[in-house]
């Protein structure tokens, strides 16, 4: 007869006992990273610092359209 | 004329206007395939007003539109109410610009995909399913580009001035990239829109590697397992798209498939000489 078991993992989360003789079931970890929403969504301006397109602005990096 | 970025290519009509000396280097005289999208002008505001789908509150917003969507863009940053409008086809391969009057001038027009419209429309198709477009330093060298991710003040600039100096390699870009794949695998193409130290090249180089920046007190190099480095480039991708969870979907299939085939580490440096050498670049 198959069993689980809980018991705690190296850093203390619950992990399951497989059937006897197979080794736990660890979920895989979770990876977590920052994502900065004003620069994902392009909606900055290093020239004005302003988080948008500066009217008027004819700096190439900026606005090459002008 | 024809503006080619990234391997996708933008008809724009002939004498509509001058094209801004920055975007020179991307003209394409190949005709041999249809391009990937065409642009014309309108004189018109678009008659069908369309609902905001999606504010992310800073210079630009996507409406919706009869036959597609709209990408409006703040002609004026101090009022919020002006705006220029790129009209889309659910394709994205036709576009008509309505600029706003404040722009429109006697005789030569202005360019119609002004900034960010040419940006943005590219950012648009890529996540399409077509690549990524990553906030990096390429730089191309031996035949093959190393990217160097992160997030403004990451030091891209920096480290292209540091290749510039030694005289090392061809630098695609010190802000943006497109990562695109092909039949023999993973490309990077420079873009017009360079960071600080304006780096901009319309070259292109197969993916050799992706360095994640950090600055730090010395310098040091730790290979990523493919799943860290999936997220890590996640984190460094522009993610300007429609519809989103679509987008979103597609950058991350491509992020998972290019840390699963390519070299990825985490570059910790310092702003000096020894940067390069533990990058690789003796």
């Amino acid at each position: 007869m198959n069993t689980t078991t809980k018991h705690a993992g190296p850093s203390g989360e619950k992990t399951l006992a497989g059937p006897s003789g197979r080794k736990p079931y660890t979920p895989p970890s979770i990876i977590r990273t920052e994502i900065e929403v004003t620069e994902a969504l392009m909606g900055f301006c290093k020239a004005s610092g302003s988080g948008s397109i500066p009217s008027g602005c004819s700096l190439p990096c900026a606005n090459p359209g002008s | 004329m024809r503006i080619r970025v990234g391997g996708l290519s933008f008809e724009i009509p002939d004498g509509a206007a001058a094209l801004p000396p920055a975007l020179v280097p991307w003209l394409d005289d190949n005709r041999d395939a249809p391009p990937t999208a065409t642009c014309t002008l309108s004189a018109e505001n678009p008659d069908d007003t369309g609902a905001v789908l999606f504010d992310p509150g800073h210079c630009w917003r996507v409406e919706s539109a009869e036959e597609g969507l709209r990408i409006a863009v703040l002609s004026d940053v101090r009022t919020r109410t002006a705006f220029h409008t790129l009209t889309l086809d659910a394709s994205l391969s036709k576009g008509t610009v309505h600029l706003h009057k404040e722009v429109l001038v006697d005789g030569e027009g202005p360019f119609l995909l002004r900034a960010p419209m040419l940006e943005l429309w590219t950012s648009f198709l890529l996540m399409r399913g077509r690549g990524l477009l990553v906030h990096g330093l390429g730089v191309l060298h031996d035949g093959a580009v190393t990217i160097f991710a992160g997030k403004s003040g990451a030091g891209k600039s920096t480290l292209g001035h540091l290749f510039a100096d030694a005289g090392k390699g061809h630098i695609l870009s010190d802000d943006r990239l497109i990562v695109r794949q092909e039949e023999d695998g993973w490309r990077v193409f420079g873009t017009p829109w360079h960071g600080e130290a304006q780096f901009a090249s319309p070259a292109s180089g197969p993916l050799r590697a992706i360095c994640f920046l950090r600055q730090a007190p010395t310098c040091g190099l730790v290979p990523l397992p493919a799943a860290s480095a999936a997220a890590r480039l996640f984190a460094t991708c522009f993610l300007a798209g429609w519809p989103r969870e679509e987008g979103l979907q597609s950058v991350l299939d491509i992020c998972a498939r290019v840390a699963a085939r390519v070299p990825c580490a985490e570059l910790s440096f310092t702003p000096d000489g020894r940067a390069l050498e533990t990058a690789g670049f003796p």
